[in-house]
């Protein structure tokens, strides 16, 4: 069984893949927003996929992630995808 | 004001079907550029354009237009910018909004430009998602730092060859890519002849002073005199790298209160809002067209509702 990715281990994906340090939160606005209004262009968010393959073992293609908008709906899929959502 | 990248079918023509002095001033723009404008705004406006509108004879007067005509609109709303921040042809565009150039000869440089690349070497630009740091000891001849954009992205362009043998290996070694679209390298040393030959156009050309600060995409700087007037500045910005992040950052320590995205899409406020005044809510940011997501069809509220937030005290009404 496999572990869920929680909304914190995606915002430190996010933070890592920003470059940023860790005063900012990736996720202030709120995990609803979609990814742009949060600072994530597609190469932003197609890194972020690649982390989450890599960490997590799962496998999501270039139009599964562009069915997720919003970091909740990222989280979503990934733990659908882990059998664990 | 965004230059190549920020192009995608139908951008602006919601506004301009909807908004008087933004079809007035995107129309000087299309007259200015005499038959080929005509056809061009024909082509931008049909449901089927022939033109890919990646291709910088489509994109590159497209995007000069619009981010001129949008800036041409918030001045007539009496806005005043402290700076203008262009993203490669949108420095262009900022020259021409600040009087530099006039508008024709802002669009014989860019036309020059177009016809030229049209004979360089096959080439791409793709953004890599790493730091100038990680991809500079990676680079292959022929491949060059093209733009920083985030503190995490960079554009590489180059011709094709040693461009894709170079994603292949920033890949393997774990890195993210994507192309970007455009189908010319542009801002790397395969245009080298593209500057050299701008030359004596750009010698011809009467400098002006600016009307409002540019604040430049390649020194990082404002811009003065010593820049604007000297035409080989403006020749070789197809080639040197633009340094969006860096310069970004500067103007951030001028303490902006808003950044405006005076051109199609979002691209470039997306990145600003990875600046620290952004986060901390110091700064506003606003794009005039809204997601290419929305469509054209969103873009007039769109475009209303920002004004009305921009300009105090005005309802926004136009049409």
């Amino acid at each position: 069984m496999s572990t869920p990715i929680t909304l914190t281990d995606l915002e430190d994906i996010m933070r890592r893949c920003a470059g940023e340090d860790e005063t900012t939160s990736p996720l202030e606005q709120g995990p609803h927003e979609p990814f742009d209004e949060l600072g994530y262009d597609s190469l932003a968010l197609l890194e972020t996929l690649n982390h989450i393959q890599r960490d997590y073992g799962v496998q999501i293609s270039d139009d599964e992630l562009d069915s997720a908008k919003t970091p909740r709906q990222l989280l979503d899929l990934v733990n659908r995808r882990l059998g664990v959502a | 004001m965004p230059g190549q990248g920020a192009q995608y079918p139908g951008m602006g023509t919601g506004l301009y079907r909807r908004l008087e002095p933004f079809r007035t001033a995107l129309d000087e723009v299309f007259d200015a550029l005499g038959p080929a404008g005509t056809a061009l705004r024909e082509d931008w406006l049909s449901a089927a354009p022939r033109i890919p509108s990646d291709d910088a004879r489509s994109s590159q007067p497209l995007l000069f237009a619009l981010d001129y005509a949008l800036g041409r609109v918030l001045l007539e709303l009496g806005l005043q910018p402290v700076y203008a921040l262009g993203h490669s042809v949108g420095e262009l565009s900022a020259a021409a909004l600040a009087g530099v150039f006039d508008l024709r000869d802002a669009l014989a440089i860019l036309q020059q430009r177009v016809a030229a690349v049209g004979s360089a070497p096959a080439g791409g630009m793709v953004a890599v998602a790493a730091t100038r740091s990680e991809i500079e000891p990676r680079l292959i001849p022929g491949v060059d730092v093209a733009a920083v954009n985030a503190p995490r992205q960079v554009v590489l362009a180059g011709p094709r060859e040693p461009l894709q043998a170079m994603v292949q290996a920033l890949r393997e070694d774990g890195f993210t890519c994507a192309p970007v679209p455009s189908q010319a390298p542009f801002h790397s040393t395969a245009l080298r002849p593209l500057a050299d030959a701008a030359l004596p156009l750009l010698k011809s050309i009467p400098v002006h002073p600016a009307q409002l600060s540019i604040f430049s995409g390649y020194t990082t700087q404002p811009l003065g005199p010593e820049q604007t007037e000297d035409p080989s500045y403006w020749a070789a910005q197809p080639v040197d790298p633009v340094l969006f992040w860096p310069a970004l950052s500067n103007l951030s320590e001028h303490e902006p209160d808003v950044l405006i995205e005076c051109g199609p899409g979002t691209s470039l406020i997306t990145h600003a809002r990875r600046l620290p005044a952004v986060r901390n809510g110091r700064c506003a940011v606003v794009s005039l067209l809204g997601p290419p997501r929305n469509g054209p069809g969103a873009e007039f509220d769109h475009f209303s509702a920002a004004i009305t937030a921009l300009v105090p005290g005005q309802d926004y009404i136009g049409g």
